[in-house]
């Protein structure tokens, strides 16, 4: 397998979580603003809420806000502006993932700057975001035999998936399902790079999700164990 | 002389675009990364006249490469009166902490950029030579590339040699030099101008694309160390940084991009570095001048290709020509590059001109002066018309078990209408650039 350096194992990682922010952000406001057509008053400002996020548009300013959190390059909470942080990752890293799977990503950034004045709804929009997304990881999934390179941006997917599921409580058996599919990924991280799980860390992340327990009610220890679920065993 | 724009050119911009096609350039200090502009007008160069440059740039570059290998060791040239000995240890391109060294099977410039215009009188002409880091081949391969996606019908109807067998020359000749290890290309990172270049070749070649920080020297052997810790050792580095920045412990001690003690791997032999260091003794401007005496003396052969008319103000005779005529050269520093450092004599004022004159007086090494090459224009697609613009071609020679003229090339046109400056860094674009095959 080819020769990875500590910086580019670091862009691989990233590039992974934010192309994952981009996906799962886009679904979950999406999938709120949906409630928000049926009057859903509380879902916006929920959502914001569970994310941090200031509600700088009030109730009135709704769609705004979904404008704002979709295509604002500048927010950093945006699609957008994911998209554009995964693309810093993604540019430095060509000979490795592939100038195919590259272009998935300038291709989705086409995609998102047509959506916003698009006389298109944002929904439909980002549809064409999702099907380059998509086109990304089979892309990668052809192109790249180094196993060590797809489980680093794999490791990054699930990891940044499984942290925006909890803050944004998602159902207990999505979150099983996702950290079971993250922990197969662990499995095959060689053991002497910096991608070695921290067994107590792990430990606390199996016992919210494998033993059925309501893990909402360790939602901050698990950020937290996620957080630092690379960091060297001692 | 084929002005038909290809099938589909919009097609083939997009394609460039989704590809990331790019160019960086700092305008007020920040970096932007902008589209290489391309056109849908390929240069086309007959059969013919191939066979010629082919046979003309192989010749020059045979004959660059002996230059460098006898300036650095036995200066026979210098001691047999062809070439001033003054000449060669004043250029500030001289490097004495390469003397002595054997580079990786005696070359040089493994990868050199000859930059040609053609005449109105169809002669070729050389205008110069580039031999430190010549970049430019990425484009027009990966044009091709999107060309023959985007308009196949083009190709079935014209006889074109197939140019993608650049990234093939590149890594048979880091093959053939490597001195055991792995071929890597080492890059300043991102935000320099040509890192589509270096990214695209490392992944068309299969070389490691690696940053400084990466590298280490061990027991004089240069290796990268992974993420893991483990090492591998590097056999061959194409190295995308200017010389002075390549050793902190020899050459800049300020460079931070550079790898401390490169230069002892490369002196022990374990190392080689494509292009070597202390190539820009040849391309200097002023080395321009001798390269057809070069040719005569390594070769024993008359130059085939020729140079434009040039002078040089370092011979008395020359620079009184020079300072007599200045309205009708154009008057070049040695040391600049990328088109800067370029004046026409018939473009200045008389307090520009009077200054220039004094300069050249003060510094007669410095600069070099050329008459004026009428250089055909080619038409170009703007706003939708065609309009006719000067243009360049930077052809690649590529040495290695042998030496290699790239049946392509580098086609680089001016936007501005009476500027005969075509470099990129200055808001050019590119063609294609067709040889045909019969």
């Amino acid at each position: 397998m080819g020769i990875i350096s500590l910086e580019h194992s670091s862009d691989l990682f990233w590039l992974g979580r934010y192309l994952e922010r981009t996906f799962t952000m886009q679904r979950a406001l999406l999938s709120v603003y949906d409630k928000c057509i049926d009057n859903d008053v509380t879902a916006r400002r929920d959502f914001l809420a569970k994310l941090y996020i200031e509600d700088e548009w009030g109730r009135e300013n709704a769609n705004a806000c979904f404008h704002d959190l979709i295509f604002n390059i500048e927010n950093p909470h945006s699609v957008r502006y994911s998209l554009e942080r995964a693309y810093d990752n993604a540019i430095v890293l060509r000979e490795r993932i592939s100038t195919e799977a590259l272009s998935q990503i300038q291709l989705a950034m086409d995609a998102v700057d047509a959506g916003a004045h698009s006389i298109h709804s944002a929904a439909y929009s980002m549809l064409g975001l999702e099907d380059r997304l998509f086109a990304f990881w089979g892309c990668v999934s052809d192109h790249v035999y180094d196993n060590e390179v797809l489980n680093l941006i794999r490791c990054g997917k699930s990891i940044e998936r499984l942290d925006m599921y909890i803050r944004l409580e998602y159902p207990a058996m999505d979150m099983k399902r996702e950290f079971d599919r993250f922990c197969d990924t662990l499995r095959n991280v060689p053991r002497d790079t910096p991608y070695r799980y921290n067994s107590k860390q792990l430990s606390v992340l199996v016992e919210s999700f494998d033993l059925g327990l309501e893990y909402t009610d360790r939602k901050d220890e698990c950020l937290v164990s996620l957080s630092k679920i690379f960091e060297p065993n001692v | 002389m084929n002005t038909t724009p290809v099938a589909n050119a919009k097609e083939i911009n997009t394609l460039m675009s989704r590809y990331g096609v790019k160019f960086g350039i700092y305008k007020n200090g920040t970096f932007k990364e902008q589209l290489f502009p391309f056109d849908a007008i390929p240069r086309v160069i007959t059969h013919k006249d191939f066979l010629k440059i082919e046979k003309g740039l192989t010749q020059r570059v045979d004959a660059l490469n002996m230059f460098l290998y006898d300036i650095y060791h036995d200066k026979k040239i210098i001691k047999d009166g062809v070439v001033p000995e003054d000449f060669i240890y004043m250029s500030s391109n001289y490097m004495p902490e390469c003397e002595g060294i054997e580079p990786s099977k005696k070359i040089y410039s493994h990868i050199s950029g000859i930059d040609l215009v053609e005449g109105k009188d169809g002669e070729w002409y050389i205008l110069e030579d580039n031999l430190r880091i010549p970049s430019g081949a990425s484009y027009p391969l990966i044009a091709r590339e999107l060309t023959r996606v985007a308009s196949p019908k083009t190709f079935e109807e014209n006889s074109i040699i197939d140019n993608r067998n650049y990234a093939k020359l590149l890594k048979n000749a880091m093959d053939y030099c490597s001195c055991g290890g792995i071929n890597a290309i080492l890059t300043p990172g991102r935000y320099n101008a040509a890192y589509f270049e270096h990214s695209y070749l490392a992944e068309r070649t299969g070389a490691a694309l690696v940053q400084s920080h990466e590298l280490f020297i061990e027991n004089n052997i240069l290796y990268h160390r992974d993420y893991s810790g483990s090492k591998s050792r590097v056999g061959t580095l194409y190295r995308r940084i200017s010389d002075d920045f390549l050793d902190p412990l020899t050459f800049n001690p300020e460079s931070l991009i550079g790898i401390p003690g490169l230069m002892d791997t490369y002196r022990a032999g374990n190392l080689a570095i494509i292009n070597a260091p202390g190539n820009g003794v040849a391309d200097d401007k002023g080395a321009y001048y001798f390269v057809p005496k070069m040719i005569k003396y390594y070769l024993g052969e008359e130059p085939i290709m020729k140079n434009a008319s040039t002078y040089l103000p370092f011979y008395e005779e020359d620079r009184k020509y020079v300072l007599e005529n200045i309205r009708k050269l154009v008057i070049k520093d040695v040391a600049e590059a990328g088109g800067y450092g370029v004046v026409f004599g018939d473009r200045l004022s008389k307090e520009e001109l009077d200054k220039l004159v004094e300069m050249i007086k003060l510094e007669p090494r410095r600069w070099i002066a050329q008459e004026v090459i009428d250089f055909k224009d080619l038409p170009i697609i703007e706003d939708g018309k065609e309009v006719m613009r000067k243009a360049d071609l930077r052809a690649f020679v590529i040495s290695g078990e042998k030496t290699t003229v790239w049946a392509s090339g580098l086609t680089r046109f001016t936007r501005l209408k009476d500027s005969f400056v075509v470099n990129s860094s200055q808001g050019g674009g590119f063609k294609d650039t067709w040889v045909l095959s019969r």
